[in-house]
C-alpha cells in the first residue's frame, strides 16, 4: 500500500468484455474509516467496477490491493467467497435477497463465513451455536431498524426495509470494507433520511464505506470523498463541493451544452 | 417445523403411532380396510416409507439447494447391487451384517455423488440435469452388459433376506450317484432324451440337523423339538423333474435357513449353484442345488461330491414381516430426523441461499461449491441405502426394478410436496406412491350396457390400452398410462401449484380461480383479444 | 476399405442427424436459456408421423415429409405456449422440471397411441430424387465398383446440408435471425426496440421442432428400424452435448457438433468398442464421456465464445 491510511488501493483495473471496455485504467484509494461515493452518469461501469472488485467479475488487467485483517492481500487473485472472509461486503443495484428464507436467516447467512460448522456439527444439533447466531443476527437487524421482523419471509418486507436487510446481511459478513450499490434508489426522502444515519452509524462502528449513488444530496451530505467514472473512465475526483462544480462532471451528467448558472449547486 | 404443538406435528405423531401398530393389526386391519386386505396395505405402507427415505435423499439437492437431478435411480441401482454382491458372501452374514452393508453401499454411493457432480460444480443447473441423465444411463448400461458381476438383464435373485443371527453347523460331504440308463419308453415329446436317471446318495437320508457345540440354548431348544423322526428339519432329497433334468434338492422346514454349496467331482457334466434356501411350509419345494441335464448325457453311472456347509439364519427380516416393516421404519425416522436437523443449521442455510442466489451467497463467503459436493455425497448415501432397502424388500436386483421411471417417480414424491419443505416430501411420497398403486389395480366398472362393451372391444389406440372387456364388465386399467399422468402432474403443478399440494403457511393460490384466470388468457391470445405484453 | 468406407457414412449420417437435433437445442438455449428436454421427444414424434403418413396414409415420401415437419411444429408451438411461457419468470429448476415432465408426457402419449412395440419405417423404393443422385456419383454404375455411397446417403445428405445452410442464412441474413440474435442477447432491450419476442420465441421452437422432424423422417429413411416411443431419449442427450460441445447458443457449433458425436458414436461402436471388448451398446457411453470432457476443459465448447454463467 502506498499509503497506511489506506485500506483499498485499486491501480489501472480494466475490465474488458469482447469489445467493451466497461472499466478503463481506473486507480482510486479509499482511505479506512471514511466514506467514499463513485457517481457517474448509467452505464458508466461503477458495478462493473464492484463487481471486478468483488471478483464476480475478473478483470482484464490491474491490481486491487487491500488491508484484511490479517494483513494486504491481492483481490485480483481471490475467489469471491474469501474475499468476503477477507472482510469486503456488499449490496446488490437490484436487491439480491434470498427471497425464500426468512428475515433473520438472510441475516444469519450473512454470518456464514465468520462462523464454523459443517455436516457433522449439523447433524449434531450444534444448538449452543445457533443460539449465539441467532443472538448475533437479531442484533444486526435491530442495528438497522428491523426489530420484531424477524420471523417474517424476506419478501413480504418493503423495498425499503428490504435493502435494510440487505445491508443488515452484508454486516453480518463483519467487513471492514462495506460496498453499497445504490442503496438508496427507490426511497422517498424519509426512507433517505434514514439511510443517512444508518450509514453514519456503521462508520462510527468502524467501517469504511464505498457507495454508488445517483442521488446528488445524499452524496453531498454524507460523503468524504468522491470519484466519478464516466464511460468506464475516473474523469474527476475529489471532495463533494469541488467535484460537483467540475465542468467535466456536469458536462458527463447533462451533456457538453449545458452550462449551468453561477452558484447553482447541482 | 414450526413448534411441536402445531397440527402437522400431531399429525405426524398420529401417522408414527398407526405405523407402529400396523403390523400388529393383522385381521382387525383386514376388516378395517377390506378392499385392500391387511398384507396389501403394510406392503403399501412400507413401499411409501422406503420412498419417503429416498425423496428425502433427493430433496436434499432438488428441494434445498435447487439442482436437478435427474438420475436418482443411478444410486439406488448402485447401492442395491452393491449391497447385494457383499451380502451374498458368507463372509458378510452375521448379526447386524445389514447395516454394515447398507452403509458401505451407501459410501459407494456417496463417492459417485461426489464424482458425477464436481464438473458441473461451476456451471448452472441445466449441465448438472443432463450430466446426472447420462450417468444414470452408463449405470444402466454397465449393468446390463457386465453379467458377470451383476447378472445382466435378469439380475440377481436368490440372495439371503436379513436375518437377525446366523448359526454354523459342521460341514458334511455327500457323494451323489446318478445311474443313467434308457428309458423302455424310449424318446417320448415329454422326455425327448429318452433316457432315465436313478440316484443314490450316501450317506442316505442326509440329516443337517446338527448343532455346532457353541450353539445358543435358544437355538439348540428348537432344534431339538425337530429331528429326522419328526420330519421336521433340513433333508437333502433327490428330485427327478420332467425326466429332462435330475435335480438334488434341499428341504428345509421354518424356522431354518440353509444355505449350502456343492461341488462336482468326477466326469459329471452337471453344474453346481451355490444357492441359500429358505425355510418353508412343509413338503414345499426349494430351489435345485445341482442338477444334470439328460439330453447332454449318455448311459453310464455319474457321480458327484456334495460338500454343504450349512448355515441358518434366524429372524429373517422380509416383506411381510413386522420386523422388517420397523427396519424400514427406523432407518425412515432417522432419515427424517438428519435431513431436518441438516435443514435447520448453517449448512441448509447455505444450501438455501445457494439455491435462492448463487452470486450473491457467494459474496456472503459461501463456497458453492464445497457446500454442493456435500448436499451431493448426502443425497448420493441416502440413496444407496435406500437402493439396498429395495433389494432386500425384492429379494431381486435387475434392470427391471431399477429403470428411469424410478428416478421420475422419486422426483413426483417431491414436486408434489413442494420441493424444499419436508413435510411437503412426507406428504408427495404418500400421496404419490399411494396414487401409483392405487393406479395399478385395476377398476371394475361392472353393468356396462352392451353397446359401449361392443365399442371397446372395437376401438383400437390409447382406448385399448386402458379398457379391456371382462365378463362382468369393462375394466379400467391405469397402469399403462401412470407415467403419463407423472408428467402431467409435474407440468401442472410447476405451472399452477409449485408450492406442492399443501405449500407451507398456506401460500398457494386457490387452484380453481387461478386456472380459469389462465385459459381465459390461452383463449384470449389465442384469438387476439388480449395483446401480450411483449417479453413477458 | 468397404468396411471403413461404410462406416464412415454411417457416422456422417448419423451426424447429420445428430446436427439436426442439436439445432434445435442450441437455437432454444440461446433464446430461452433453457434446456428443452421435450425435443428428443419432437424427434420421435417426426419419426412416427412419417411413419404413419407413408405407411398407414400411402401418401408419398416428399407428403410425409411435409406433414412430420408441419406436424412437429405445430407441436413445438404447443409446448412452448402452454408448458414454457408460463415458466418464463419461473426459477430454473421449476422450469426444467417442467420440460421433463413435457418430455415424459409425450413419449407415453407416443407410447398409448402407437403402442410399446417399435416399429419399422416402410421400406421405400428409390425416388426419382435418390436415382438421379446415385447416377450422378457412381456415373451410372448401380453399386459397381469399390466405393459405393447408397442414393438414400446422398439424398438425405442433401436435404440435411440444403437446411442447414437455409437456416444459417436465415439467422444471419434475415430480419427475424436478427431479431433471434437479438432476443438472445437480451430480451429486455429487444423488446424495448420493438420485437415481439413472443412471437420470435415461437418461431424458434418451431424452427428447432421442424428440423427435429426431418431428423426423425431421415432417421427412418436410412436406418428404418426401431421406431418405438422411447427413440428420442438417447439422440436427445446425445444431440444436447453436441450442442454443448459445438458452443451452446451456437448454430455452426451445433451442426460441428452433431457431426462429431456421430462420427465418436459410429467409431467407438465399429472400432473401439470391438477392441476393448466391450459391447457395442457402450458406444453411447462415449459419447457422454465426452460431454462430460467438454464440460470439464471447455464448458463455453468449440466454437462458443459467451462466458460461463457464475452460477
Amino acid at each position: 500500500m502506498r499509503d497506511p491510511a489506506h485500506i483499498l488501493e485499486a491501480e489501472g483495473i480494466t475490465v474488458q468484455f469482447g469489445g467493451v471496455r466497461a472499466v478503463a485504467g481506473v486507480s482510486l484509494a479509499i482511505h479506512e474509516g471514511s466514506i467514499t461515493a463513485l457517481i457517474g452518469p448509467n452505464g458508466a461501469g461503477k458495478t462493473t467496477f464492484f463487481n471486478a472488485l468483488t471478483r464476480l467479475v475478473q478483470p482484464t488487467s490491474g491490481r486491487l490491493r487491500f488491508v484484511a485483517a490479517e494483513g494486504e492481500v491481492e483481490l485480483t487473485t481471490m475467489p469471491p467467497d474469501h474475499i468476503a472472509r477477507a472482510g469486503i461486503a456488499r449490496t446488490f443495484q437490484n436487491i439480491r435477497l434470498f427471497t425464500d428464507l426468512s428475515v433473520l436467516d438472510n441475516v444469519k447467512v450473512g454470518l456464514h463465513g465468520r462462523t464454523r460448522g459443517g455436516f457433522w456439527r449439523a447433524l449434531a444439533g450444534n444448538r449452543a451455536e445457533e443460539q449465539r447466531l441467532t443472538g448475533a443476527a437479531l442484533e444486526y437487524l435491530d442495528f438497522v431498524g428491523l426489530a420484531q421482523r424477524e420471523a417474517e419471509q424476506s419478501d413480504s418486507l418493503s423495498y425499503g426495509e428490504q435493502r435494510k436487510l440487505e445491508i443488515a446481511r452484508a454486516l453480518a459478513c463483519g467487513p471492514r470494507l462495506l460496498l453499497l450499490d445504490e442503496p438508496a434508489a427507490g426511497m422517498n426522502p424519509q426512507e433517505t433520511q434514514a439511510l443517512v444515519e444508518l450509514i453514519r452509524r456503521i462508520r462510527r462502528a468502524g467501517v469504511t464505506i464505498l457507495l454508488i449513488e445517483h442521488d446528488m444530496k445524499l452524496v453531498m451530505r454524507i460523503s468524504d470523498f468522491v470519484y466519478v467514472l464516466d464511460h468506464g473512465e475516473l474523469i474527476a475526483q475529489g471532495e463533494p463541493a469541488l467535484v460537483q462544480k467540475d465542468a467535466r462532471v456536469i458536462e458527463a451528467y447533462l451533456g457538453p451544452q449545458y452550462r449551468p448558472p453561477a452558484g447553482e449547486a447541482n | 417445523m414450526s413448534g411441536w404443538r402445531s397440527r402437522s406435528a400431531q399429525f405426524l405423531l398420529a401417522l408414527l403411532l398407526f405405523l407402529l401398530a400396523l403390523p400388529w393389526l393383522g385381521p382387525a386391519g383386514a376388516e378395517l380396510l377390506p378392499a385392500t386386505g391387511h398384507g396389501r396395505l403394510m406392503e403399501v405402507c412400507l413401499l411409501i416409507l422406503i420412498y419417503v427415505i429416498l425423496a428425502l435423499g433427493l430433496n436434499v439437492v432438488v428441494g434445498f439447494t435447487g439442482l436437478l437431478d435427474l438420475g436418482y435411480v443411478a444410486f439406488m441401482t448402485v447401492g442395491a447391487y452393491t449391497s447385494v454382491l457383499l451380502y451374498r458372501q458368507p463372509e458378510w452374514q452375521f448379526t447386524g451384517s445389514f447395516f454394515v452393508v447398507a452403509f458401505i453401499a451407501g459410501l459407494h454411493c456417496a463417492l459417485w455423488g461426489v464424482l458425477r457432480g464436481a464438473p458441473t460444480l461451476r456451471l448452472t443447473g441445466d449441465y448438472y440435469a443432463i450430466v446426472t441423465l447420462a450417468f444414470a444411463e452408463i449405470v444402466f448400461l454397465l449393468v446390463l452388459n457386465e453379467s458377470w458381476l451383476t447378472g445382466g438383464p435378469s439380475g440377481i435373485k436368490g440372495y439371503p433376506p436379513i436375518a437377525l443371527s446366523y448359526q454354523e453347523a459342521p460341514a458334511r460331504q455327500v457323494e451323489l450317484r446318478l445311474r443313467v440308463s434308457p428309458d423302455p419308453r424310449g424318446s417320448t415329446p415329454e422326455n425327448p432324451s429318452g433316457l432315465t436317471a436313478e440316484p443314490s446318495f450316501t450317506p442316505q437320508d442326509l440329516w443337517l440337523g446338527e448343532l455346532s457345540p457353541d450353539a445358543s440354548p435358544g437355538l439348540r431348544r428348537r432344534y431339538e423339538r425337530s429331528s429326522p423322526d419328526s420330519g421336521a428339519g433340513p433333508e437333502l432329497r433327490f428330485r427327478n423333474w420332467d425326466g429332462q433334468m435330475a435335480f438334488v434338492e434341499l428341504e428345509a422346514q421354518a424356522p431354518w435357513v440353509v444355505l449350502g454349496s456343492g461341488v462336482i467331482d468326477g466326469e459329471s457334466p452337471g453344474s453346481a449353484v451355490q444357492i441359500p434356501m429358505e425355510g418353508r411350509e412343509p413338503g414345499a419345494f426349494l430351489k435345485p442345488l445341482i442338477y444334470w441335464d439328460l439330453a447332454l448325457l449318455s448311459p453310464g453311472e455319474y457321480r458327484a461330491e456334495i460338500r454343504l456347509e450349512p448355515r441358518f439364519a434366524r429372524q429373517v427380516l422380509k416383506d411381510g414381516t413386522p420386523g422388517f416393516f420397523y427396519l424400514v421404519l427406523l432407518l425412515a425416522l432417522i432419515t427424517l430426523g438428519a435431513v431436518t436437523l441438516l435443514h435447520h443449521s448453517r449448512l441448509g442455510r447455505a444450501w438455501a441461499a445457494i439455491k435462492a442466489d448463487p452470486v450473491s451467497a457467494r459474496s456472503c463467503g459461501i463456497q458453492v461449491g464445497g457446500e454442493k459436493m456435500i448436499a451431493f455425497a448426502f443425497s448420493g448415501f441416502v440413496g444407496g441405502v435406500g437402493g439396498s432397502l429395495m433389494a432386500f424388500k425384492f429379494l431381486i436386483v435387475s434392470t427391471n426394478i431399477f429403470d428411469f421411471w424410478s428416478s421420475i417417480v422419486v422426483l413426483c414424491c417431491i414436486v408434489l410436496g413442494g420441493m424444499g419443505n419436508i413435510r411437503g416430501v412426507l406428504i408427495g411420497a404418500l400421496c404419490f406412491i399411494g396414487l401409483g398403486e392405487l393406479l395399478r389395480e385395476p377398476y371394475l366398472f361392472a353393468g356396462v350396457s352392451d353397446s359401449t362393451r361392443a365399442w371397446v372391444e372395437n376401438s383400437g389406440g390409447i382406448v385399448k390400452q386402458i379398457l379391456s372387456v371382462k365378463e362382468e364388465g369393462v375394466e379400467l386399467n391405469l397402469a399403462r398410462t401412470r407415467y403419463l399422468f407423472f408428467g402431467l402432474i409435474l407440468v401442472l403443478f410447476m405451472i399452477f401449484r409449485p408450492g406442492g399440494l399443501l405449500p407451507p403457511g398456506g401460500r398457494g393460490k386457490p387452484l380453481l380461480p387461478e386456472l380459469r384466470q389462465r385459459l381465459t388468457a390461452l383463449a384470449g391470445d389465442l384469438f387476439h383479444l388480449r395483446k401480450d405484453p411483449p417479453g413477458a | 476399405m468397404d468396411f471403413f468406407l461404410n462406416q464412415l457414412l454411417n457416422a456422417l449420417l448419423l451426424g447429420g442427424i445428430y446436427a439436426l437435433i442439436a439445432v434445435g437445442y442450441t437455437l432454444v438455449y440461446g433464446i430461452v436459456k433453457l434446456v428443452n428436454f421435450a425435443h428428443g421427444e419432437v424427434y420421435m414424434i417426426g419419426a412416427f408421423l412419417g411413419v404413419v403418413a407413408i405407411s398407414s396414409l400411402g401418401l408419398p415420401f416428399w407428403a410425409g415429409l411435409a406433414l412430420a415437419v408441419l406436424g412437429c411444429g405445430l407441436l413445438g408451438l404447443l409446448i412452448e405456449y402452454l408448458a414454457y411461457r408460463p415458466m418464463r419468470q419461473a426459477p430454473r429448476l421449476a422450469a426444467l422440471i417442467t420440460a421433463v415432465g413435457v418430455s415424459l408426457f409425450l413419449q407415453n402419449l407416443a407410447m398409448l397411441v402407437w403402442g410399446s412395440e417399435p416399429r419399422a419405417f416402410p421400406a421405400l423404393a428409390p425416388s426419382g430424387e435418390e436415382h438421379f443422385f446415385q447416377r450422378a456419383i457412381l456415373g451410372g454404375r448401380d453399386g459397381a465398383g469399390a466405393v459405393f455411397i447408397p442414393g438414400k446417403f446422398v439424398f438425405i445428405w442433401s436435404i440435411t446440408l440444403a437446411l442447414m445452410l437455409l437456416l444459417d442464412w436465415t439467422v444471419q441474413r434475415t430480419t427475424i435471425g436478427k431479431a433471434m440474435r437479438a432476443c438472445s442477447l437480451d430480451k429486455g432491450a429487444a423488446a424495448l426496440m420493438g420485437i415481439d419476442v413472443n412471437r420470435v420465441i415461437s418461431f424458434t421452437f418451431v424452427l428447432g421442432a421442424a428440423m427435429a422432424a426431418v431428423a426423425g423422417v431421415s432417421y427412418g429413411l436410412y436406418i428404418g428400424s426401431q421406431i418405438g416411443f422411447r427413440m428420442g431419449v438417447y439422440p436427445g442427450v446425445i444431440a444436447f452435448s453436441a450442442a454443448v460441445l459445438g458452443g451452446i447458443g451456437n448454430l455452426r457449433g451445433a451442426f460441428l457438433g452433431g457431426v462429431i458425436m456421430g462420427l465418436v458414436e459410429v467409431g467407438a461402436r465399429a472400432y473401439l468398442c470391438p477392441w476393448l471388448e466391450i459391447s457395442g451398446g457402450y458406444s453411447v457411453a462415449f459419447a457422454f464421456a465426452i460431454l462430460i470432457g467438454v464440460i470439464l476443459v471447455r464448458p463455453t465448447g468449440i466454437l462458443g465464445s459467451s462466458a460461463v454463467d457464475r452460477s
